[in-house]
């Protein structure tokens, strides 16, 4: 295969950053007076680029970038005087404003600033997005993913950019559409209030929160407050009678009135069968194969060439180990072959851990499993029709080899064949809920095989029902299909799979790295989501978790916290109870923040530190907006090597944690950044740390995509999320895993 | 008497919730009605009887007086002179209202008749005598309010608990009656159910194997030393209270008698 953005055979890895060569720039600054904030910055400088033709306008901090097709004239100030009038007229929210715009004769721009300015060009490009499964009205279409990327080589800065794929599974009709054709028409509010919708104008996702009258009695008042030109029209076409809806985009609590044609219902595991297609079909379709996958990216490259070309900007090869050999990172040795400590001072490899747990036991009990004749007590809810007991007797065996009496004292079995998914749901909630009158240690369910499918759908599987009920009772749980068990031989491979995990998410420690961490004393998750619970305005809640690991990577215990907060700041009080000084004063902790670290959450961390003469390092770790790298081999593209790293800057990183097998899909790196405000380490040493923190999850031989302190957090966020306190805020059972 | 950590029911229900009610669960309000009891304030909220519980003390002392004379199942006042006796008269119009509907209901379906009880108690006796249990080297006193006990035809015990109200059955409290009864008539098998009595609903039949009560028993061990402990610390450390019991305001606050003391009280704002 010949593949454009990696033409030499010469290199091993690649990536989906694409640096920028600035030739020459139409280029111009201005202010506002007042100064706008960074949200208004943003909506407006989208509305200017949607009013100037042949151009694109960025905020950054307070300024107003404007960058002009080569082969035209840069916008005069009363031009944009005049545009600016326009969206004031139309948008609602900058009525008021008196602004007065100067333009800025002597400005600097700055890599991010090149790099922001492409984007807005690639949100002005179209791009060709083949459509690779259809069916009823639902397309799963490939589309570009773009975002600014700037590169600090160690002799040069550079613009860049990520150009990425994602598969988008859309309907294609309107939520009009989806609302005539509903078997529940005449109920509108049963089906549509919750459900989750795309704004068709700019592709926001939302949800409908409300219905709130007809098109009929509103129209003009919507008509005269409507901006884009697609809810115009919706507004005008929509017959009297049909409903008009509330929608809510994320966080934001305000309302936005929107005529259903204007939207179009998200398809998700929940609507997929209402809209007449398999969701499993759907998650198929969605998956791309290398080859498609660089492709389509070589296509959509050609396009942002030519587009930021006009603009006098050259788009260059992707950055790859050949032209930045410095760059591309590799764990030094085989991840597998890092040792890991047992009970007794056994270590063995990574590979090997089952050997480590005969040999040595576990590295650590909980304390409620010191006495060695505490028995885990152990209840089994079975929802289909295989025979457990056998596996069940083989289970209680592999437990008590590696030193833990257990018995089953609940036996439940349920049949949920004949039940409609509603009958059914509500026979395992009550299932689960006598389960857990009784004091067990762990629930075992066995589930049917369907339900492996169901499982990407959220609320719709089994598994995430049991998971759910259970978590917020604290109680552990380990599910196993019917499938696996229809094979007895398959028994002792499933047991070596989920035995580590019970035993762990039962408090004890199964093992640890046997050489401790170099980077820091202790390891922090720290994930801070904010919630508006009491829905006061100005107000809302800050919840907190963090889970505490030590050098050798053991899990000492999370604390959850929360707090009423004013906007953006944390009060200090809690960042008092979830890092103490008595524990953390004057040792090195390195702290993931799941996510980034928002408002002053990175200046308080660095304040608490030095207050209780501790160094922070202060680690983001992001999810999402991480571009792919790819391996290449003999020519063709492979998947990644696990521990492969591409260094954008001393300070920041892309990581291939996981290994994902070609059917599955690519793997999804994360974005690792060390922030500026605390102790500062290289950015090998957090790759390295990062790495090897992958490795203790207990709960499967596979390793997880987040390193340990944060894998999870999303569990204990949900619990919180939904209002519920567990009357433990402080534990060191990772029942969650 | 030798004092010894204790535990009961209810305490178990302070630390985890009922099933299903976890959005209602606040640690500040165990703290309150556990550790801060003796205080003044909190003394006199404590001893302000809600109206569900005056009604559900009036019900089982309702019940108690038809069985002490068993004739007045028989006689057409029969419900009148138990709220006589009752003193109905002098309660609040919801209470007498609702305690009315309890004996008239029960006057038309007395579950009871005919049993052979062996225990029904007035509900007003105080605390009950405790359970010594025994769980390796640590002993523990169990207190057990076990509303009545017959027995059924075919000689195994029933523990029957009346409710009142609309709050669901909590089957716990049935297996903490159940262990006791193990104790209590170490020979006998038995069984337990609840009965409510306004509104007739009765639950199933409600038993556990030995290997449950034995899982039961060890939980509630374990609240017992977490009460011991949290009781210690809160002596050691009033000012550490709130951290102690952690407060859940919102939801929660809607049903609390602490609400006027407590700092963390919130209205919940509806959407
Ligand atoms: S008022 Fe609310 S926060 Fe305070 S104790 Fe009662 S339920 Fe808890």
């Amino acid at each position: 295969m010949t593949v454009a953005i990696a033409t030499s055979p010469t290199y091993t890895s690649f990536s989906e950053v694409f640096p920028l060569k600035i030739l020459e720039l139409n280029l111009m600054c201005f202010q506002l007076v007042p100064e706008v904030e960074k949200k208004d910055g943003n909506r407006l400088s989208y509305h200017f680029s949607q009013k100037l033709p042949e151009t694109v306008v960025i905020w950054h901090k307070s300024y107003f970038w404007v960058l002009a097709a080569h082969h035209r004239v840069l916008p005069s100030k009363e031009e944009l005087q005049e545009a600016l009038k326009i969206i004031q007229n139309e948008v609602e929210d900058f009525k008021e404003y008196l602004f007065c715009l100067q333009l800025v004769s002597h400005f600097q721009p700055t890599h991010l600033i090149y790099s922001r300015l492409a984007i807005q060009v690639l949100n002005k490009t179209k791009f060709a997005s083949p459509i690779a499964f259809s069916e009823n009205g639902i397309i799963v279409k490939r589309e570009p993913d773009f975002w600014s990327e700037t590169l600090e080589l160690t002799d040069d800065v550079k613009a860049a950019i990520t150009l990425t794929i994602c598969s988008s599974i859309m309907f294609r009709d309107t939520l009009a559409d989806f609302y005539e054709k509903h078997p529940q028409r005449q109920n509108p509010e049963q089906f549509l209030i919750g459900l989750n919708v795309q704004e068709k104008e700019r592709g926001n996702n939302a949800t409908i929160v409300n219905i709130i009258g007809n098109i009929g009695e509103h129209r003009e008042e919507l008509l005269a407050k409507a901006t884009g030109l697609t809810s115009k029209q919706a507004l005008q076409d929509a017959p009297d009678e049909q409903p008009i809806v509330a929608i809510q985009f994320g966080k934001d609590t305000r309302h936005f009135y929107y005529a259903m044609a204007a939207l179009r219902p998200c398809v998700t595991s929940a609507t997929a069968n209402l809209l007449g297609v398999e969701y499993g079909k759907l998650l198929k379709a969605a998956k791309i194969t290398h080859q498609d996958r660089i492709q389509l990216l070589t296509s959509y490259k050609t396009t942002a060439k030519e587009a930021l070309a006009v603009y006098g900007m050259q788009l260059e090869l992707s950055i790859n180990s050949r032209d930045y050999p410095n760059i591309f990172w590799e764990h030094p040795v085989k991840l597998e072959d890092t040792r890991l400590l047992f009970g007794n001072g056994i270590t063995v490899n990574r590979t090997e851990v089952l050997k480590g747990l005969s040999k040595g036991g576990v590295y650590r009990r909980h304390v409620q499993f010191q006495d060695k004749s505490k028995v885990i007590q152990i209840a089994a809810l079975k929802l289909c029709d295989v025979t457990v007991s056998s596996f069940i007797e083989q289970l209680t065996q592999r437990l008590a080899k590696y030193g833990f009496k257990s018995e089953v004292i609940t036996k439940k079995s349920l049949s949920v064949k004949n039940l409609t998914k509603t009958e059914s749901r509500v026979a395992v909630e009550k299932a689960v809920h006598e389960l857990v009158e009784i004091p067990h240690d762990i629930v075992l369910a066995f589930l049917p095989e369907s339900d492996r499918h169901a499982d990407d759908t959220d609320e719709g599987s089994f598994y995430h029902q049991i998971y759910s009920l259970l978590l917020r009772r604290q109680i552990a749980s380990q599910i196993i299909y019917e499938d696996t068990l229809s094979n007895s031989e398959s028994y002792q491979y499933i047991l070596n799979q989920v035995i580590p995990g019970i035993i762990a998410k039962l408090g004890n420690l199964p093992f640890v790295l046997a050489e401790p961490l170099e980077a820091a004393d202790y390891f922090i998750g720290l994930d801070i989501s904010r919630i508006s619970k009491k829905r006061q305005a100005g107000t809302r809640n800050a919840c907190a978790s963090v889970r505490l690991y030590g050098r050798q990577g053991e899990f000492v215990r999370y604390r959850l916290e929360d707090d009423l907060i004013d906007g953006e700041i944390i009060p200090p009080k809690l960042l008092e109870r979830l890092l103490p000084a008595t524990e953390l004063a004057n040792k090195t902790v390195l702290i993931y923040r799941d996510g980034a670290f928002v408002g002053k959450e990175a200046d308080y961390l660095a304040h608490r530190a030095k207050a209780i003469g501790a160094k922070f390092i202060l680690v983001e770790c992001k999810k999402s907006g991480v571009p792919r790298l790819y391996n290449i081999k003999q020519k063709a593209v492979t998947a990644p090597s696990q521990g492969l790293a591409l260094c954008l800057s001393s300070c920041e990183a892309i990581l291939v944690t996981t290994k994902v097998p070609d059917t599955i899909g690519l793997a999804r790196p994360i974005r690792l950044t060390v922030r500026e405000q605390g102790h500062q380490v290289s950015i090998e040493s957090v790759l390295e740390t990062t790495l090897k923190l992958t490795l203790l999850h207990h709960g499967a031989l596979k390793e997880p995509r987040l390193p340990m302190p944060l894998y999870g957090s999303d569990r204990m966020a949900y619990l919180r999320l939904q209002g519920i306190r567990p009357s433990v805020m402080e534990g060191d059972r990772q029942f969650w895993l | 008497m030798v004092w010894r950590p204790y535990v009961s029911f209810n305490i178990w229900s302070q630390f985890v919730p009922p099933v299903g009610k976890e959005y209602w669960h606040c640690d500040m309000k165990r703290g309150f009605t556990r550790a801060r009891k003796k205080e003044l304030l909190v003394k006199s909220l404590l001893e302000q009887d809600t109206i569900p519980q005056q009604i559900g003390l009036l019900a089982q002392k309702g019940i108690y007086e038809f069985h002490q004379d068993i004739q007045l199942l028989c006689q057409s006042n029969g419900v009148e002179i138990v709220a006589q006796k009752l003193k109905l008269a002098q309660e609040s119009a919801e209470v007498q209202q609702r305690v009315m509907k309890i004996l008239e209901n029960y006057y038309q379906s007395p579950i009871l008749l005919g049993k052979k009880i062996i225990q029904l108690s007035r509900g007003d006796e105080g605390i009950p005598e405790p359970i010594l249990i025994q769980q390796g080297n640590y002993f523990f006193n169990l207190f057990a309010a076990i509303d009545c006990i017959f027995i059924e035809l075919n000689g195994k015990l029933h523990i029957l608990d009346f409710k009142t109200g609309k709050s669901d059955f909590d089957r716990r409290q049935a297996f903490v009656y159940l262990l006791a009864a193990t104790y209590l008539y170490p020979q006998q098998k038995a069984v337990a159910s609840f009965y409510n009595l306004e509104n007739g609903k009765q639950s199933e039949l409600i038993t556990a194997t030995d290997a449950q009560l034995k899982a039961i028993q060890e939980k509630l061990v374990q609240i017992a030393q977490e009460h011991q402990k949290e009781l210690q610390r809160y002596k050691k450390n009033p000012s550490d209270f709130a951290d102690i019991f952690p407060a859940n305001p919102g939801i929660s606050c809607r049903h609390c008698q602490f609400t006027s003391i407590c700092q963390f009280y919130q209205f919940e704002v509806s959407a």
